[in-house]
């Protein structure tokens, strides 16, 4: 699956971590550094397997337990329409 | 006819109709303070709810800002005043009007004070009442020269733009200092400014969400800084933008801390500045 960022939403790395704008409603958002990591991969318009393989590498966790955490993630991130799901 | 005073007020040289305890400048000025009537028209943009009374609407390209004593209409290069008590005007003109005026040249603002001393600028941001003009005045008592109090306006160097040469402070807060009260129930008590922009040596953002005096970094100071915007509504197009870069520019060039509010002494503020610079 993957993923792009609508044209309404601006980011920008602060130090390891990631603010997110979205100007059409003006409110902005705050990623953690595994957010940070997740985002970075899907918005270059990698798929969320390749986020998952980022986290399991930089933080030492299972594949599995990096798919889970990626995934709610990324749903959290859909919900809010900061990333948008390609059908493909 | 008489001509009209020049004053500065945050890097905008202006005219004005209103008497306003501003020194007088050079100019020339880009825009002009006229009285006149306003009409409160326009699309609605936002409203205070009650008990507040304040309506902030957009007439074409002007802004119309509306509060029961005066109303304001505010293009970049004119603002109409329409008040029957020039004291209500003039109290809301400096900052509340002006933050509008500069957003209509592309500047953004944060609600907070500054001060310099040896070519360097402490800010302190934070709600009303949070402690920033009692602040800004323990500095000013050390020997520092005040910038702003209550409206932050930074220019494309990121430095701290004069504002008002005096800090608005509420009587009982006042010490003992003398001042002439203003229509909002406030004392100006006059200080030494800054003629120039002053680089920031550090900011200081004084909110309930902080149990205690510490550095922040990343998304956090993000955050709070973006948590002190003077004027939360949109006025003109690509705000939320401008608000959002100038935020991230802060955390990239200035250290932030956190700090309860009315925890700051003036010891703290020195030392953050020494250790700053």
């Amino acid at each position: 699956m993957s993923y792009s960022v609508p044209e309404h939403i601006h980011f920008r790395e602060v130090h390891d971590e990631l603010m997110l704008l979205d100007a059409q409603n003006d409110a902005y958002f705050a990623l953690n550094a595994t957010g940070a990591v997740v985002w970075s991969v899907l918005a270059s318009g990698r798929p969320l397997e390749d986020a998952a393989a980022g986290v399991a590498a930089r933080y030492a966790v299972t594949p599995e337990r990096a798919e889970a955490d990626v995934a709610a993630v990324v749903d959290e991130l859909v919900g809010r329409g900061l990333l948008n799901r390609l059908d493909r | 006819m008489a001509e009209r005073a020049i004053h500065r007020l945050f890097g905008l040289a202006f005219t004005s109709d209103l008497p306003l305890p501003l020194p007088p400048d050079a100019g020339p000025a880009t825009v002009e303070v006229v009285k006149g009537r306003v009409l409160p028209h326009g699309e609605l943009l936002w409203q205070a709810p009650p008990p507040l009374a304040f309506a902030c609407r957009r007439d074409k390209s002007a802004i119309v800002l509306d509060w029961p004593t005066a109303r304001f209409r505010v293009d970049p290069e004119r603002v109409v005043v329409d008040a029957d008590d020039d004291r209500d005007a003039v109290a809301l003109l400096i900052p509340v009007v002006w933050s509008v005026v500069l957003a209509g040249h592309g500047y953004e603002a944060l609600h907070g004070c500054a001060a310099a001393r040896d070519g360097q600028a402490v800010a302190v941001l934070g709600a009303s009442g949070a402690g920033k003009s009692t602040a800004a005045l323990t500095l000013i008592d050390r020997g520092w020269r005040v910038i702003t109090d209550d409206l932050l306006a930074l220019d494309a160097a990121g430095r701290a733009v004069p504002g008002p040469p005096f800090v608005r402070i509420c009587p009982d807060r006042a010490a003992g200092r003398s001042g002439e009260p203003d229509a909002g129930g406030k004392f100006r008590i006059p200080a030494p400014s800054c003629p120039e922009p002053v680089p920031l040596a550090a900011i200081v953002v004084l909110d309930d969400q902080f149990d205690r005096y510490a550095p922040l970094r990343g998304a956090a100071a993000a955050a709070a800084l973006l948590g002190q915007i003077y004027s939360p509504i949109d006025t003109h197009p690509g705000q939320s933008r401008r608000r959002f870069e100038l935020a991230l520019g802060l955390v990239d060039s200035v250290p932030i801390y956190g700090a309860p509010p009315r925890s700051l002494t003036a010891d703290r503020l020195e030392q953050i500045a020494e250790a700053a610079s």
